[in-house]
Parts: C-alpha cells; structure tokens; sequence
C-alpha cells in the first residue's frame, strides 16, 4: 500500500495533488465567489452604467426593511410553502403507504405513473393550466361555455397556485417516503393489528407517529423546494398580485430594472432559506432514533385494502393525469390547433403544422436547441467530475476531519440557493470579475447549473462510494497502481450506475433549467427555456406549446432511462 | 469700362457654374464613396444584433428583407421587451463585452444610463432617406443635431390627446378604487411630449396620482391581466387585438376603449448604442429601416394607417370583430371615454364606479 494512501501528503506537487487542488480550488471559487459579489451588490446603488458608475450604500437594504411590502412577502412565501408542502406531503405520503404497505395492484406501473410528472417543468406546467384554466378563453372553459353556457375555472387564483405546486412536488416527497417507510420495521404495525388495532388505527396511532421524523424531513425539503420555485409563482401568482420572494427577485431585475435591490431581496431570501437548511439538517440528523430496521429478515406484512384499491389505483392514475397526461394533451392540441384562441372549438376541424413551421423555421429556436443539447451534455459532465473528486475526498482520503466537514458544507452550501437567486449572484460575478472571461458564453451557464447541482451530486456519490470496500483500492495500490489508475480502473467501473444516474439527474434538470440561464443569457447563448420563457410573454403560445411538448417528450425518455438505471426505490416485489 | 465689367462678371458667372459644375458630382461622388464604404465595413461585421420584440413572422420578412438587399449581414435578434432589454444592456456594458449594436426600447432609459451614440452624419452618407415615408412611423425620428435611433411608429399619438390621458387618471370617481397606471407611458409621453417636463411629471404623480393609490405597473401583459380582472377600467391600449382574443376569443364588439386611450400602437424607438460591436452593419440596418421598402412591410405586417383597412392585421381583426375607434372632438372625447371604460367593465361583468 502506497504510504499516501495511508496519508496523503498534500504537499508533494504531483498530478494527483493537483486534481485534488484544482477541484476544491473550483469549487470554492464558484461556491464562495458569487456569494460574495451578490453580498456587495447588495450594497452598491446601482449596476454601473457609462453614465453611473453606482456608489457604496444601504439604502437598498433600508428601502427593504421600512417597506410593508417585504413582510408582505414573508407573510405570502410562508404561506405558499405551507400549502403547497401540506398538499405534496399529503399526497406523496399517502402515495408511499400505499405502495409499500398495501396489497395495491401493478406497483411498477403505479410507481411509474407517480414519477413521470418528474419529467414535465413546473413553467410548462403553469403555461399548460392557464391554457387549460385562463378565465376566459382556456380550452376548459370554452368547453364548459359552449356546453353549459359557464365558464367555471379562475387558475388565476391562490388555490390553484398551491394545488399546482404541491402535485408538482409530489414525485420528489414521495421518494423521501417510499425510503423511509421501506426501512421501518411493520413487526409494530404487526403488534397493533394483533393487539386488536383497526387497520386506520395502525396507520394513525403506530404508522405515522413512526413516520414522523421521515415525514419532517420530507416536508422541510418540500418547503425549501417551494421556497425556491419561481416559475409557478411568476405566471400564476404575480398577475393576481401575490408576490414571493423569488418572483420578487425577478420582478426587481426585469421589471424594475434594479440590480442591487434585487441581490438585497436575494441576500434576506438566502438567510431565509439557510435557516430551513440548518432544520433539515438537524430534522435529518435525528432520525436515526427512529430507525426501526434490525438484522432481522424483513418482510412487511401487506396490508389488504379490498375494495378501496379501485379508488386508491384512480387516484394515483387522477394524480397522473393532472400532472403529466393533460399539460402533454394540452400542448398537443395547442400546436395542432393553433386557432383555438379565436374559434375556439371549432378549430378542431383545422388542425394544421403552422406553430411547428413557424418554431423550426426560427433560427433563434434552432441555436437555441443546440444550445440547449450542449447544456445537457456538458453540465452533467462538469457537475460529476467535480463532485466525484469532491466526493472522494470527503469520503475515503485521509483529510481531518474539519477539513472533510468544510468540504462537504462547501458542496451543499448551493442547496440554500435558489436558483433564480443563483442566477443573479453569478450575473454579478461573472461580469464584474471576468475571471474566467467567459461571460457571453454558454459557460456561465454550465457552471451556474453545476453549482446548482453540486449538493444532490455529491449526496449521491457519497452514498456510492461508500458503498465500495477499500479494500478493492488497497489491493490496487499493493499491485503498484497510482491513484488515478485505482480510481479510473477500479472505483469508476464499480460506482458507474451512481454517476450514470446523478449525470442522468443533472442533464435532465440542467435541459429545463429557467432560472440560472435567465440572467446569464446573451446574443447567441439563448436556451430552450429561456426561449420559452420570453415567447410566452410575448404571447406566443402556439410556439411555446410546440418547445412544450419537445421539452416533455425529451424529459420523459430521460427520467425513464433515469429510472431505469439508477432508481434506488425499486418495488418490485 | 462697361464692357470690361461686364467680362468680369461673364467670367465670374461662369467660374461659379463650372464650380458648381465640378463640384456636384464630387460631392454625388464623396457621399456615394461614403455610403460605399460604409456598407463595404458593414459586410466585414457580417451581423447585427438587435434587441426587439418582433415576433419570428415578422423577423422572417424583415430580416428576410434585409438578407436580400445586403447578402452577407445577418440580423440576429433577441426577442426581448425593452425593459428587459435595458437589464440585459446594463449587463453588457457592466462587464464590458457587448453584444447588442440596436435596441427597441425606451429612449428616456437609455439616455439617462448614457448608453446611447448620435449618427452624426447619416444624411451626409444616405442624403436620400425620406423624413416622411409611405408610414408616418419616422416622423418622430429623424431629429436633429443627430440621430441616436430610429422611431418608427405604426400610427402617431396626437399630442392633444396626452393632457387626457392624465386627466382621465384625476377622474374622482377613482379615488380610493383600484386603477393601474402605466408607468412606461411616463417616460414615453415625457419624450414624446416636451412639454411635459420631468418636474411636472414628478408634481403629477405626486399631487394626482400617488393620493389615488394606483398599482404602478410598467404595461404590457401584466396591465391587461389587471384590466381582464376588473382592476382597473382603462389603461393605455398595445396591441389590445392580441390580449382581447385571449381572454375574449369570441371578440368584442365596440371595444375601442377611448380616443385617449384608443388602441394606437406606442413608439418603438430602434436605437443606437454606443460602442456598438458592429457599428456599421447596425447604421446600414437602421437607414434600411426607413425605406419604403421596409415601411410597406412593417405596415402590412402589422402596421395600421387605417384600422379600417382590412389589408393589415389590425384592421383585419377591427373589421371581423366590428370593433369601432372613435374619434370625437375633445369635448366629447373625455366623456365619451368614461362611457367606454364602463362599457369595457360591462362587458366583463364588472361594478361599474358611480360617477
């Protein structure tokens, strides 16, 4: 065994220092740097301009905090976060139960149908049920105006915005749940059906006090999740004038034209959100004390639910539909039928390719495309080979343990960051360091996204890593192979699903991401999204339902492919 | 003697023609060199990129356009509003490397922020551009000492009608009730209009607007959002055919709101920027822009001389729909307008306020 193995000497200038070096020197320069120009910015008076060089000041932060407006928007992402989570948690929860606790037919075709929504973008979600729901002119209400002479459905309103966010967030808290009620041993549901307990009985007085922790866990995860979303709350929140603070970050850059406000908007969300990480990590850290899995053979007891599996498989397939069916039917008829919105149903007699032709035809949505491919390609590539350095180290090197602490609290630091806010620190440091001087690139892009990623990435190659003996390496090291080839031959091969599947995870997300390319967009970095973003408000909606319906069907095909080879959660039983 | 001065003057006569003679062609000669030239610079930049909101259809014919009469320039455009364009533009200049050569945007904005540059010698180098085209979008353009953009208009706001406006948003029946106020008319109208100063703008909102508690709201899609909820009975009309037959896809009849707030597109100043990283290919754009050529397609593509007219899209939509524009005399425009504004919240089954 090589004796850097047994303690790396950090100070030797050799390529596996410098891998080592190069990684952590990047990731603390992008972690770190943008933090500290969103934190200046905050106090600057203006972005300069030939005109206004800007000056030193607190007034963004005096005009913040004398405004009733700001604690209006406390008050309202409160409000939204509650809500929506309460729905997800609800919905996911009952969802995981039934699953991993009940004799409910199909469960890989029922898992499937929980998770596909993953695929579908909240921002075409919202565009396709303002389609759908518009006051006035949505398909729904045309429908029910020509048969009944109403037009029932406002999706301008805050219950909508609470119910479409909280099912957005369904697939996500459901596979927080499914693992945890996975590794819960049923012998105490067991007891209480014994003992004479009703089967809602065990579910209330045993199931979920059990659950509790895991349950916690789910919900602030979901919060912060809420917290962060913008694109749900800008289209269907800000038109009815309720304001979050991500969407207020948005409006202070893009309609008010004010930088620094909207980084001192962005600072006082950060805090905010920080204080949610520190829950979710305590929450997290205390579930230990709940672990109920023992060495034992564990085998749950499912649970016959009888006659209520027709409406529990309904429901799941209702879930389905809303999240995902109809926002892909709704893009389908729009772009085939791109009449609606002036013949209303009789457009079904003229379907036609016109959105299709006037999208491909578009050179702005063709750059935009390849764009958008390099995106998916290269982020992933970026955020894995960072993070599986990262990863090692914090894992398997001998480094202290402060320093393995610093590094893993460096990696997840961008969890607290939402990514429009994300977006405006790295507008910032890209434009007022310049180092590396790509600003008008596709690479402010790709490193804002894989900082973006950073936390989920490293989570899941520290899980795989850990997974894999030392001793594979040791054996390595003995036959005389550096580090790089140990890594490269040995460890690579073995955790490849785990990097296959967080590279899957981060293209997928990186595809659709709206947030962190919306200020880092210039003349000829456009991408998808973005595109979509700004046809949408320019009321281009046949073209946005043409970009919808490729974004969905791309997105689907990967989460399958995600599924396929990384899902942990796996039912089949 | 007499005759003797009567040679000079021959001679002198002659001279001065010959000059002229001479110089005539020189100067055809120095301002077609010029315009030479500059193209010639413009085909090496080989690109201009435009911040604008051109829809991809009408990019398609104009740039289109523009493809065909000068081959190698490319325009590449980056659909955007001006406000956001402005954001985008900070960013740029920020940092330095820039991108965009025009912008469609506010010329107020812009020229606070200095990040405009005059075309001094446009008329030296293109002596034909008409001040007047076949579409009255460039009257408010061609300005002198120089020209730091392009407006091109699809109608003209009669400068009468601007007291109006304002004067419709003292309306007391407003008072204490929901109206949204555009903001971006503001800067628009004090361009537009320079008898509006900045102090009595500023003495306006404070003393007449600010007491009404409007929602200040920079126009475009969010007013009309406001509009369709009955949060207000009247705001400054874009392109109103587009967001009615969203929220009214059977169409409306009598729309119009009123003259003062009839729905005559704003401004759209194209402008030039300082540094432009392509100035030459931007300056052969912004001339090509007002040609007639040009013109004629901008008005059938969306233009509305006559919103009568059934061969522009606005026309077209005016004519299906039965939509009226009204255009009274001003004694009868501001109640005419109040009886519009009630009509608009009728129509949408809105409280209508008591006068």
């Amino acid at each position: 065994m090589p004796t850097w193995y047994a303690k790396i000497n950090f100070s030797n200038l050799n390529i596996t220092n410098l891998i080592f070096a190069g990684a952590v020197a990047i990731i603390a320069y992008l972690v770190i740097g943008p933090t500290i120009f969103l934190l200046l910015s905050s106090f600057r008076s203006a972005l300069p301009t030939p005109a206004d060089p800007g000056y030193f000041t607190f007034g963004n932060y005096v005009f913040a905090y004398t405004s009733p407006e700001t604690y209006q928007l406390f008050l309202n992402t409160a409000l939204f976060v509650i809500a929506s989570t309460s729905i997800a948690v609800l919905v996911a929860f009952s969802f995981a139960w039934l699953i991993e606790r009940t004799d409910i037919p199909a469960k890989g075709t029922l898992v499937m149908l929980i998770l596909l929504p993953a695929a579908v973008p909240s921002m075409l979600m919202a565009m396709a049920y303002i389609i759908l729901g518009g006051p006035e002119a949505g398909l729904l209400n045309l429908l029910f105006y020509e048969l009944f002479g109403i037009k029932p459905i406002n999706i301008f309103s805050l219950p909508w915005l609470f119910i479409l966010n909280g099912l957005n967030s369904v697939p996500t808290t459901f596979l927080i749940l499914l693992g945890a009620l996975r590794s819960m041993d049923p012998a105490l549901e067991e007891a209480a059906s014994v003992s004479g307990a009703s089967r809602m009985g065990t579910v209330r007085r045993v199931t979920f006090p059990m659950m509790l922790p895991a349950i916690l866990a789910a919900s602030i995860y979901t919060g912060m999740s809420a917290a962060e979303t913008f694109e749900l709350p800008a289209l269907i929140g800000v038109p009815i004038g309720f304001h979050v603070f991500s969407s207020q970050v948005y409006l202070a850059i893009r309609v008010w034209g004010n930088h620094t406000l909207a980084s001192t908007y962005s600072i006082i969300f950060l805090v905010m959100l920080l204080a949610l990480v520190y829950l979710y990590q305590r929450a997290t850290s205390q579930m230990y004390r709940y672990t109920t899995i023992s060495g034992k053979g564990y085998r749950p007891k499912l649970m016959a639910i009888g006659l209520w599996k027709c409406p529990a498989f309904a429901l799941i397939v209702l879930v389905f539909v809303a999240t995902a069916g109809l926002p892909f039917l709704i893009f389908v008829a729009s772009s085939f039928f791109p009449e609606w919105r002036t013949l209303g149903l009789k457009a079904l007699s003229q379907p036609n390719l016109d959105s299709f032709r006037e999208a491909f035809g578009n050179v702005v949505f063709r750059d935009s495309l390849k764009n958008t491919a390099i995106i998916t390609v290269a982020t992933p590539l970026v955020t894995v080979g960072l993070m599986s350095v990262a990863s090692w180290l914090i894992v398997r090197s001998n480094l202290g343990p402060k320093a393995k602490t610093a590094l893993d609290a460096l990696t997840f630091w961008p969890h607290a960051y939402p990514g429009i806010v994300l977006g405006v620190a790295l507008l910032w440091f890209f434009i007022m360091v310049d180092f590396p001087p790509v600003w008008g690139t596709l690479w402010p892009i790709i490193l804002g996204l894989a900082i973006n990623y950073m936390p989920f990435t490293v989570r899941t190659l520290n899980a795989a890593f850990i997974q894999v003996h030392k001793e594979l390496e040791q054996a390595a090291y003995i036959s005389g192979a550096s580090w790089l080839s140990a890594f490269r031959k040995i460890l690579l091969p073995l955790v490849m699903p785990a990097l296959a599947s967080a590279g899957l995870w981060v293209a997928i997300h990186a595809m659709r991401s709206l947030t962190v390319p919306m200020f880092l967009s210039t003349h000829g970095n456009e991408v998808l999204a973005v595109l979509v973003w700004t046809y949408w408000e320019s009321d281009m909606v046949e073209t946005v339902s043409v970009i919808g319906l490729f974004y969905l069907v791309t997105c689907a095909a990967l989460t399958l492919v995600w599924r396929r080879i990384g899902f942990s959660g796996s039912v089949n039983r | 003697m007499k005759k003797k001065i009567m040679v000079i003057a021959a001679i002198l006569v002659d001279a001065i023609l010959a000059g002229l003679a001479i110089s005539m062609p020189a100067y055809a000669a120095t301002h077609e060199a010029n315009q030479q030239a500059l193209i010639e610079a413009a085909k090496k930049e080989g690109v201009v990129n435009i911040i604008a909101g051109w829809p991809p259809k009408e990019t398609k014919a104009i740039f289109g356009a523009f493809g065909r009469a000068y081959p190698p320039i490319k325009v590449r455009q980056t659909m955007m509003s001006g406000r956001e364009g402005l954001e985008r533009l900070r960013a740029e200049f920020a940092s330095g490397r820039r991108g965009t050569d025009l912008i469609s945007s506010s010329f107020y904005d812009l020229e606070i922020a200095g990040m405009l540059q005059p075309w001094k010698d446009w008329f030296e180098i293109f002596p034909d551009t008409k001040k007047r085209a076949v579409h009255p979008s460039l009257s408010g353009a061609l300005e002198p000492p120089a020209v730091k953009g392009l407006m091109y208009r699809t109608d003209l706001v009669p400068r009468d009608l601007q007291p109006l406006t304002y004067a419709k948003l003292s309306d007391p029946r407003l008072s204490g009730g929901k109206i949204a106020f555009n903001i971006r008319q503001y800067e628009h109208y004090a361009h537009l209009y320079p008898k509006w100063s900045d102090e009595e703008i500023i003495r306006y909102a404070r003393e007449v607007l600010v007491p009404q508690k409007p929602k200040i709201c920079n126009g475009g899609a969010a007013c009309w959002e406001m509009l369709v909820r009955g949060e207000t009975w009247a705001i400054p009309a874009l392109q109103s055919h587009q967001y009615f037959s969203r929220y009214l896809p059977k169409g409306i009849v009598n729309i119009a709101m009123g003259s003062d707030v009839a729905p005559v597109d704003e401004g759209k100043p194209m402008l030039f920027l300082k540094d432009a990283p392509n100035p030459n290919a931007a300056k052969v754009f912004l001339y090509w822009l007002a040609t007639e050529e040009v013109q004629a397609i901008y008005l059938q593509l969306r233009g509305r001389a006559d919103p009568y007219d059934a061969n522009n899209i606005i026309g077209e939509w005016m004519q299906k729909h039965g939509a009226k524009l009204f255009n009274h005399p001003d004694s009868e425009r501001e109640a005419r307008s109040r009886e519009l504004g009630a009509m608009v919240l009728r129509m949408f089954g809105l409280p209508v306020p008591k006068k």
